[in-house]
């Protein structure tokens, strides 16, 4: 019998959904029958609009999604002034208060606090600019990844035009809106492997085939990978060669055969990962072959050795991230940015925007590492760009603890979360900056934080990964957190190892510093912090260890996620009109 | 590789419990997480636990799994009802 949530969506899904939520928005949020909250959210979901979790009635997020991170001119503008308008919460966040953009992983935008009555206003103001929220969220295809400087940097193949013809044929067909699961499609052309093919759904990665002498480029496909908490996968190879003119063809195929086939009744081993276990990449590939009419051949030579885009290799190796002031294919310049954990406030944002236009073409992009990109800079203006305030608080040499930081949404929002995670992540960063010495020749560490297992925050692929959990300490729960070291992705994706478990909150940033004075006091010259714990031993570094308390003040170390937010311990206003007056007023 | 075998979300029925695992000649105290899942599919209630892995030395990496049909289910749900006023009964009593 299909899944509950197959039954919603036979009802009502993708691009129908818009018009209810106008409706809904209309009326206001009084008007969504309360028995049908959850099936509405469930599909407001297709459109980017996301009910925030518990003790938040009333209030969205919104998510964005532009394929490859590539944001034109005047769209980065645009979504900060829509975040300084109508992003703004009852609550100022302890960090970056109130009216702020969160960047994603998945080289997008999530905007909070946004009331349900605002929603189609909020469209028409980005829309007008050509952004939009549709297919962001729920059964869906996902922000298509792909290098952030595709087009513009050195590609081995070029991805762009593919990017864009998925997007336009394949993300874009509303016969295709209903798919099981979400589903994740990357394709990059670099030699980096910035685009982590390795944990998506389906992943194209450039390879070429010599024969006679010549040598003709393509991708190698790959399917199946994933890092949810439950069975993460890298994706595996189909062991199949595609000219470049095939690949959109060829990621349809595989989206249709997922469409057609994927369990649409047991949503816990539904994801294309479980799908590829299932049917086996054998026959998958014989199925695909039936479903399309060019000759398949074997998979060519990959770059995968090659690739240093969080492959835990020393900085020397190659470009880890793209932070930094890296030369385009053009003669111009594209200056990376390092945010901390992601989040830029309003302000900022409608600043970076400016930057872009004054300094670049305008045209901003965003990795895969909560980070964004100002592209298209002239020579002469890369210094003048540098001495701007917004680069020296954002700089594109940023130390190596926020060089390598990111985090997900964490209590603040998400009702899967066991702990706050980005005020912790970026006090913590203070903390290590202030307390800790790297080696000089360590450009590159990085530290992943996720609120629970379903690990949005990527910590199973980090150099030291946080997972949220919780403890007991002083006979009372705590937020804590399991600190595990190990994980990255490049040629040979590896997962984190436990170090400690279970660490209260406020004991971490002294783990993190011993975990990382352990590396700098054992490690070989030039070794990168994943090959030292691969030589030294987690067991070793368990022993080496101790959590303890420091002058480190954590924000919301009782919470619990007890509380309607995670720094605030009065009652909640939620639900509110647009103006943040509560409704309960009206009784 | 090692991460967690069960999911521990805010969704989890239980992130922290005091539990342990012991042999024969053997006994380890741990931290458990359990959680309680309804198996559509098979018509069955499924109780996991696991061991947090860093605290036992002796086991691998692994959760446990129960089986109960929905009758079985609400019995066990009705005797850990009676258990626990028992407790809070012995309580008063002292």
């Amino acid at each position: 019998m299909p899944h509950k949530k197959e039954q919603i969506k036979d009802e009502l899904y993708g691009d129908e959904v818009r018009a209810k939520i106008e409706e809904f928005a209309e009326r206001g949020w009084d008007s969504i029958p309360e028995e049908e909250r959850d099936e509405w959210f469930s599909r407001f979901k297709f459109w980017g609009v996301f009910h925030q979790r518990s003790g938040q009635e009333s209030y969205f997020m919104m998510r964005l999604t532009n394929c490859g991170g590539v944001l034109k001119p005047d769209q980065l503008r645009a979504i900060g002034e829509v975040a300084r308008e109508y992003a703004t919460g009852p609550a100022e966040n302890p960090e970056w208060g109130n009216g702020w953009v969160d960047l994603t992983t998945r080289q997008s935008i999530q905007l909070h606090w946004l009331n349900l009555e605002d929603i189609p206003e909020i469209w028409a103001k980005l829309e007008a600019v050509g952004v939009s929220s549709r297919s962001a969220g729920g059964d869906t295809m996902r922000n298509i990844s792909g290098c952030p400087v595709a087009g513009k940097a050195e590609e081995f193949v070029q991805s762009r035009p593919i990017l864009d013809e998925i997007q336009e044929t394949i993300r874009g067909d509303n016969a295709l809106a209903n798919m099981p699961r979400k589903f994740n499609i990357s394709v990059s052309g670099c030699k980096q492997g910035c685009a982590q093919d390795s944990i998506n759904d389906i992943g194209l990665e450039p390879a070429y085939k010599t024969e006679d002498g010549e040598t003709r480029k393509g991708f190698n496909v790959r399917v199946g990978g994933g890092l949810g908490g439950r069975e993460p996968r890298e994706a595996r190879p189909l062991d199949l060669f595609i000219p470049p003119e095939k690949a959109v063809e060829t990621v349809r195929a595989f989206v249709e055969y997922y469409y057609e086939h994927g369990n649409r009744q047991n949503r816990s081993k539904n994801r294309a990962r479980f799908f590829v276990d299932e049917h086996g990449t054998e026959k998958i590939r014989d199925d695909l072959d039936d479903r399309l009419d060019f000759e398949f051949e074997p998979a060519g030579t990959d770059f995968r050795d090659e690739y240093t885009y969080n492959a835990g290799k020393s900085a020397d190796e190659g470009p880890h991230d793209h932070v930094g002031v890296y030369e385009q294919r053009d003669g111009l310049n594209y200056v990376g940015l390092s945010v901390p954990v992601g989040r830029l406030t309003a302000k900022e944002t409608i600043a970076l925007a400016n930057l872009a236009s004054e300094y670049g073409s305008g045209e901003v992009r965003l990795t895969r590492r909560q980070n964004p990109i100002i592209m298209d800079v002239p020579d002469n203006d890369i210094a003048p760009l540098l001495s701007e305030p917004l680069l020296e608080e954002h700089t594109p040499e940023p130390s190596p603890f926020v060089r390598g930081a990111q985090a997900c949404t964490g209590t603040e929002f998400c009702s899967l979360a066991l702990t706050e995670t980005k005020v912790r992540m970026a006090r913590t960063l203070r903390w290590l900056r202030s307390s800790t010495d790297l080696p000089d020749d360590v450009s590159q560490l990085k530290i992943h934080y996720s609120g629970c297992t379903a690990d949005c925050g990527q910590a199973m692929t980090a150099d030291i990964g946080l997972q949220g959990m919780r403890a007991r300490k002083d006979g009372e729960m705590v937020e804590a957190l399991d600190v595990g070291v190990g994980g990255g992705i490049g040629a040979d994706p590896s997962f984190i190892e436990w170090v400690h478990q279970r660490v209260p909150a406020d004991e971490v940033p002294v783990l993190i510093k011993q975990i990382v004075e352990a590396f700098a006091a054992h490690r070989e010259e030039g070794e990168s912090f994943r090959e030292w714990v691969e030589d030294f031993g987690v067991e070793a570094l368990t022993d080496l260890t101790e959590p303890a308390e420091s002058d480190y003040e954590d924000a919301c170390l009782t919470d619990g996620k007890q509380a309607w937010y995670p720094f605030e311990n009065g009652d909640s206003p939620a639900p509110t009109k647009p103006d943040g007056t509560p409704l309960s007023a009206d009784d | 590789m090692s991460h967690r075998v069960l999911d521990v979300t805010a969704y989890t029925t239980f992130d922290y419990l005091q539990g342990g695992a012991s042999g024969i000649d053997w006994a380890e105290d741990g931290v458990v997480v359990l959680d309680v899942e309804s198996d559509e599919d098979n018509g069955v209630v499924r109780l996991s636990t696991e061991l947090d892995p860093t605290d036992v030395d002796r086991l691998d990496q692994h959760a446990d799994h129960v089986e109960f049909f929905p009758e079985e289910a609400r019995t066990l749900a009705s005797t850990l009802r009676e258990a626990a006023d028992r407790v809070e009964e012995e309580d008063i009593d002292e």
